[in-house]
């Protein structure tokens, strides 16, 4: 076989090749785009699936002041950063800074759109009825709350109880008074509810470390 | 000999194979893998994903007894892992088999299984528990109870719906499924048809040179694989499919798991189709070896007498493979494309 005839069969598949590349690339072009934008949405996790679970919140803390001078610290999602005590039902709880079906499970969460414990305006926390709520209903007014944290300790009174439905957030929205709320799902059958039972504090005292 | 003659017919015919080839490869991997609920099936089956359903399903009851005060044995000793599968497979079956090839009008993502375990454990439990604690049974103690039912059915549906069926839904790619799938059978028998008859119009036109039609017929089907492999090998190899972005076990196994399987088909189905275009480039070299060594003999003969054959030029021109008159008559009279210069 000719040097020639040789270069003629052993380039014509790459001709082949690029002739039908070049087609394919030019008439596809805009629907593979599409499809590249959309996969880049979809397959864009930059960690490891296995790691996924093991991935832990950030351990970072803000050490903050506030107008007066006091210190606090900020936690990072999912810490356990107070303790909850309310005698009169013989409750003590970790409380959980943010609110998962895990952190639940765990102890009492504070809603993350509140107050931090000790800043001014509204700190809500919540718990399961059948967990570490499963008193709440017995709170009565004038019962001392008791919120400790790493940075000080922080009393309040119960001024109101009352009852809601959980498409309701007026109660737990944001507010610049100072209070507590803290609530539960409420009912005397088994099985999910729509209703909430809401215990609101006032502050009587507060005292910071430093 | 004129070398464009046949040299570009069979390029633009080869070019042609290339795309039906690649055309057949889509439609038979769409109709007989992507559209067919037993890959789903195996796939899931495969990667483990109704143990995995049945894992979140648990978790999730455990966590629910912490507001329902309904400890999650009650649902979960109702709802083994077979029951889990059996649910899940009975969604594939409702959306690929029912809603995209018998083209049922109304999307069904659920599974048809009628739960009747589960619906007794919870009743029972409810009535033992309203007989303990002397609750009522009224109309609200029945309405509870019946909501409960439904909200347990409804997040065991959510949990075994592994392959994302209902999210897939509410975008138009499953109505686009069912509005093709009726002409993606008949198009893949005929392109399957197409490309066999481009090799025999390859071959007709290559009719005096039988190894030059294997040749571009090799040529097509080595083509049409890798342009195929290439994508395939990447997306594999890279990992690509791997940063699908869900944390859910059972949906991330299923959904790669599924992603795997069909690349790992279409693989082989590229490697079969670049084997069979290596097998044509040999018979190709085969035979034109075999030809090269007739036409060397066919002047040997001729020279039988002549004892300088080594001063022949003919001769010396077949030896070396140069073009020479001889060999161009031969060639010639084959007919050849790449003709001339093979001799």
């Amino acid at each position: 076989m000719s040097k020639k005839t040789a270069l003629v069969n052993l380039v014509t598949p790459f001709v082949t090749l690029a002739i039908c590349g070049g087609v394919i690339s030019g008439a596809a072009f805009i629907p593979a785009k599409k499809i590249y934008d959309a996969s880049q949405v979809i397959f864009s996790a930059d960690t490891e699936h296995k790691a996924m679970s093991e991935i832990k919140f950030t351990e970072k803390e803000v050490e903050s002041q506030l107008d007066d001078g006091s210190k606090i610290v900020y936690p990072s999602f999912g810490k356990e950063y107070a303790t909850l005590k309310i005698k009169s039902i013989d409750l003590e709880a970790p409380v959980f800074f943010g609110s998962t079906p895990d952190l639940l499970h765990e102890g009492v969460c504070q809603y993350i759109g509140s107050k931090v414990i000790g800043e001014k305006g509204h700190v809500v926390l919540d718990a399961h009825c059948n967990t570490f709520f499963l008193d709440l209903d017995k709170v009565k007014e004038g019962d001392e709350v008791i919120l400790t944290t790493s940075y000080g300790e922080f009393k309040y009174k119960a001024k109101e109880i009352t009852y809601f439905k959980d498409s309701d957030n007026t109660l737990i929205a944001p507010s610049d008074e100072d209070k507590l709320t803290m609530y539960t799902c409420y009912g005397n059958l088994l099985g999910p509810t729509e209703d909430r039972l809401a215990v609101i504090c006032e502050p009587t005292d507060k005292k910071f470390k430093s | 000999m004129d070398i464009t003659k046949k040299y570009v017919p069979c390029l633009i015919l080869s070019v042609l194979l290339v795309f039906s080839l690649i055309g057949f490869t889509a439609t038979f991997t769409m109709n007989f893998f992507v559209l067919s609920g037993g890959s789903y099936i195996s796939a899931s089956d495969d990667n483990d994903v109704p143990r995995k359903a049945h894992d979140e399903i648990e978790k999730y009851f455990t966590h629910s007894h912490d507001y329902s005060g309904i400890p999650a044995d009650v649902y979960m000793s109702a709802l083994p892992v077979d029951t889990v599968k059996e649910i899940i497979d009975g969604k594939v079956y409702n959306v690929i088999t029912n809603y995209i090839k018998n083209s049922d009008p109304q999307f069904n993502s659920l599974s048809d299984y009628d739960y009747a375990p589960l619906k007794k454990s919870i009743t029972d439990y409810f009535n033992d528990f309203a007989k303990k604690n002397n609750v009522k049974v009224d109309s609200e103690y029945k309405a509870q109870l019946q909501n409960t039912i439904d909200t347990a059915i409804s997040e065991i549906e959510s949990f075994t719906d592994v392959y994302m069926f209902k999210e897939m839904s509410k975008t138009s790619l499953l109505k686009k499924a069912q509005d093709i799938y009726p002409d993606l059978t008949p198009a893949t028998y005929a392109l399957g048809a197409f490309s066999l008859l481009l090799i025999l119009i390859i071959m007709a036109v290559c009719l005096k040179r039988a190894g030059l039609g294997c040749y571009w017929t090799g040529v097509a089907a080595m083509c049409a694989s890798v342009i195929m492999l290439l994508p395939t090998l990447w997306i594999k190899l890279s990992g690509f499919t791997d940063r699908l972005i869900v944390s859910n076990e059972s949906i991330y196994s299923a959904i790669t798991g599924f992603i795997s399987k069909m690349l790992m088909r279409l693989m082989i189905f590229e490697c079969g189709l670049f084997a069979f275009g290596l097998f044509m480039m040999l018979i190709y070299a085969v035979s034109s070896a075999k030809r090269r060594k007739k036409a060397a003999a066919s002047v040997n003969d001729d020279d039988d007498d002549d004892d300088s054959d080594n001063d022949n030029p003919v001769f010396q021109a077949a030896e070396t493979t140069k073009d020479s008159s001889t060999d161009t008559k031969a060639a010639e009279d084959d007919n050849t494309t790449v003709s001339a210069e093979e001799e």
